[in-house]
């Protein structure tokens, strides 16, 4: 039997998605790894999963692939429980931790995971497809970690899942690397794969993914299309170098004349929220009138690096400076 | 039969491993030289069987002659195959568990701290057929090496001394029952502990499994209720032992009675108080229980 891409029975309730969890929570002894995760999939779409070093992200995906047991909740992987032969032929996955018997040629392995999925051995394609097609009858003891994550990406395409769990897929990759497996990605997408990507490349997420979740300590702190997490443009306007009473006077004249709250002046920018487009002309006017040179004038878009500082973002502790300072005094 | 392919796919891996990390060939050539040196010995010993023996040996048959009024120059010999014999069973039976136990002891936890595992968990096979697969390798690896050993020695024996064991087939299925057995403990343990712990657990089990036999052994030899009662009683907390006793008694010679059958009990390797069909019956469950065991809290384990 070869790998399907019909819907799997019991989706339609959640026909849209690819995955559907709901009050997830997986504790390890006291400590609370997964603390209410709900969240969905949109099929057919790259969904990035992003949050801090620690925050819960390869627990959840090693709960939606059947690797752990959640201790309460309830999830729906491509309309079956995670875990079952109907829902596992029908994923790829990727652990941060890849690593395979070191012993075997990337043929070999991919040959082996091809027969476990019974599926024809599509080796040679996706040795070539994640660029170690001249390495694949090399032991891979004798890889380096960046090829191995590459047979990692291969191993995960396996079968032709409809979707595929990738945690950290470029952690061990060059910059190079990183944009080849983007491309793959975006092919994947193309091919109607849903895309399930652990990662902490904020950047590299920003590039790729439809739609995002935010995790932080266990939690959701934001979930939905990459647009909405990055709405709320800024109006930005390069005025030069400021004395502090000259840039407070001209904020001041700004919010009255443009009829705004907020903005701020910083190292010879000016930026105030975008209301509408029609709002940097005005602020240059009103820059212009009082006597400002403007050198540059713009709408840019939030990054998603700083909808994550700002939703992950957490005070500096108090005592850092005293730490560095014990330190270089050799204490 | 999808279901016994992927099994068995999962069992030829680990063969694959034994093969490529070149274990099999280090345990094979170093189980020839084994073999070799054990041939030497039954060659020596032997070799002047038939036309007069010197040294103790020789006067101890003749003692024995004269005692018994029987042939003792084959009743002799017969004795003496079988404690070599005996001796290269409990070498087979050493060896084989260490092969068993340190080639085994990371069949799941070990796969799972080095991130092999759990690839091969998120493919459409349960883990009831991985661990299966996993055993069943280990069990094969440890089978062909059994059959390898003890063949050898039996055959080494027969051809020198002429002695052939009354049961020598059975001694070997109780030998690999034992080493099955064996596995069966690290399958559990690996579910619940590191290579190395999984390991120390499964081979003191075995050590105290055999030093309660020894014990058993005596009390019996003896007349010892209280020792034989405790031995026994070790001997079923980890019935490894039972197969061993067993093993031996499929290739001990037909009792001679009086006093040479005492002879016969003697040792390390006796079996005066020889394993009956209910201690087997509950080796076999207790290696089942350990199988189903296995199987519960692997489907349970976080990886």
């Amino acid at each position: 039997m070869t790998a399907s891409t019909d819907t799997l029975p019991g989706a339609a309730p959640e026909a849209g998605s690819a995955l559907v969890c709901r009050e997830i929570r997986k504790h390890y002894g006291t400590t609370m790894a997964l603390d209410g995760v709900s969240l969905s999939t949109p099929r057919g779409s790259i969904f990035g999963f992003l949050g801090p070093n620690g925050a819960g992200k390869s627990t959840l995906v090693k709960i939606l692939v059947g690797l752990v047991r959640p201790s309460a909740g309830d999830v729906r992987v491509l309309g079956g429980r995670p875990g079952t032969k109907l829902v596992q032929r029908n994923l790829g996955y990727l652990p941060e931790q890849f690593r395979f018997p070191q012993w075997l040629t990337g043929r070999e392995l991919l040959r082996f995971h091809a027969r476990l999925m019974d599926t024809p051995d599509e080796a040679t394609a996706l040795l070539n497809l994640t660029g170690i097609g001249a390495a694949g009858d090399r032991r891979i003891g004798g890889y380096s970690k960046g090829m191995q994550q590459r047979l990692g990406l291969a191993q995960a395409l396996v079968g032709n899942p409809q979707l595929v769990f990738l945690d950290e897929p470029t952690s061990a990759l060059d910059p190079l690397g990183r944009l080849e497996v983007r491309d793959v990605l975006l092919h994947l997408r193309g091919r109607g794969v849903t895309v399930f990507l652990n990662s902490h490349l904020l950047t590299e997420a920003e590039k790729v993914c439809d739609a995002v979740a935010v995790i932080d300590r266990g939690r959701i702190v934001a979930q939905g299309p990459m647009e909405t997490l990055l709405a709320r443009p800024e109006a930005r306007v390069r005025v030069g170098m400021l004395a502090p009473e000259q840039a407070t006077a001209f904020l001041a004249h700004m919010r009255e004349k443009l009829g705004i709250t907020g903005g701020a002046y910083e190292a010879g920018l000016v930026t105030a929220p975008a209301t509408s487009p029609g709002l940097v002309p005005q602020l240059v006017q009103a820059a212009v009138e009082q006597g400002l040179q403007v050198y540059e004038a713009g709408l840019a878009r939030r990054s998603l690096e700083d909808a994550f500082v700002q939703l992950v973002g957490r005070p500096r502790p108090e005592d850092e400076a005293a730490a560095y300072a014990a330190w270089d005094a050799g204490a | 039969m999808m279901a016994v392919r992927q099994v068995l796919l999962i069992a030829g891996i680990t063969w694959r491993e034994g093969i490529r990390k070149r274990m099999i060939l280090i345990g094979f050539i170093l189980t020839l030289a084994f073999v070799g040196l054990f041939g030497l010995g039954a060659y020596f010993t032997f070799r002047n069987w038939q036309s007069g023996m010197g040294g103790d040996v020789g006067a101890a048959t003749e003692a024995v002659g004269q005692a018994l009024g029987q042939n003792s120059v084959v009743v002799m010999r017969n004795l003496a195959a079988y404690q070599l014999l005996s001796f290269g069973m409990f070498m087979a039976s050493f060896l084989g568990a260490m092969l068993a136990v340190f080639s085994a002891s990371g069949m799941i936890s070990g796969d799972a701290e080095n991130g092999t595992l759990q690839t091969m968990v998120t493919r459409p096979v349960s883990r009831t057929q991985i661990l299966a697969g996993r055993y069943l390798g280990y069990a094969t690896v440890y089978l062909a090496y059994l059959v390898f050993l003890t063949g050898s020695l039996q055959l080494l024996v027969w051809a020198f001394s002429g002695y052939a064991a009354p049961a020598p087939v059975e001694a070997v299925v109780f030998l690999a029952l034992q080493g099955l057995l064996l596995l069966g403990l690290v399958a559990v343990g690996t579910n619940l502990l590191a290579p190395i712990a999984t390991g120390i657990l499964a081979f003191m089990a075995f050590g105290l499994a055999f030093i309660g036999g020894v014990v058993q052994q005596i009390g019996k030899f003896i007349d010892n209720g209280t020792a034989e009662k405790i031995g026994a009683a070790v001997t079923y907390v980890f019935p490894s032992d039972h197969f061993f006793r067993m093993a031996l008694s499929g290739l001990a010679p037909p009792s001679s009675g009086g006093l040479l059958g005492i002879v016969d009990q003697m040792g390390p390797f006796g079996t005066p108080a020889g394993p009956t069909f209910w201690s087997i019956v509950y080796g076999v469950a207790y290696l089942m229980a350990c199988l189903v065991g296995a199987g519960l809290l692997f489907r349970r384990k976080d990886l």
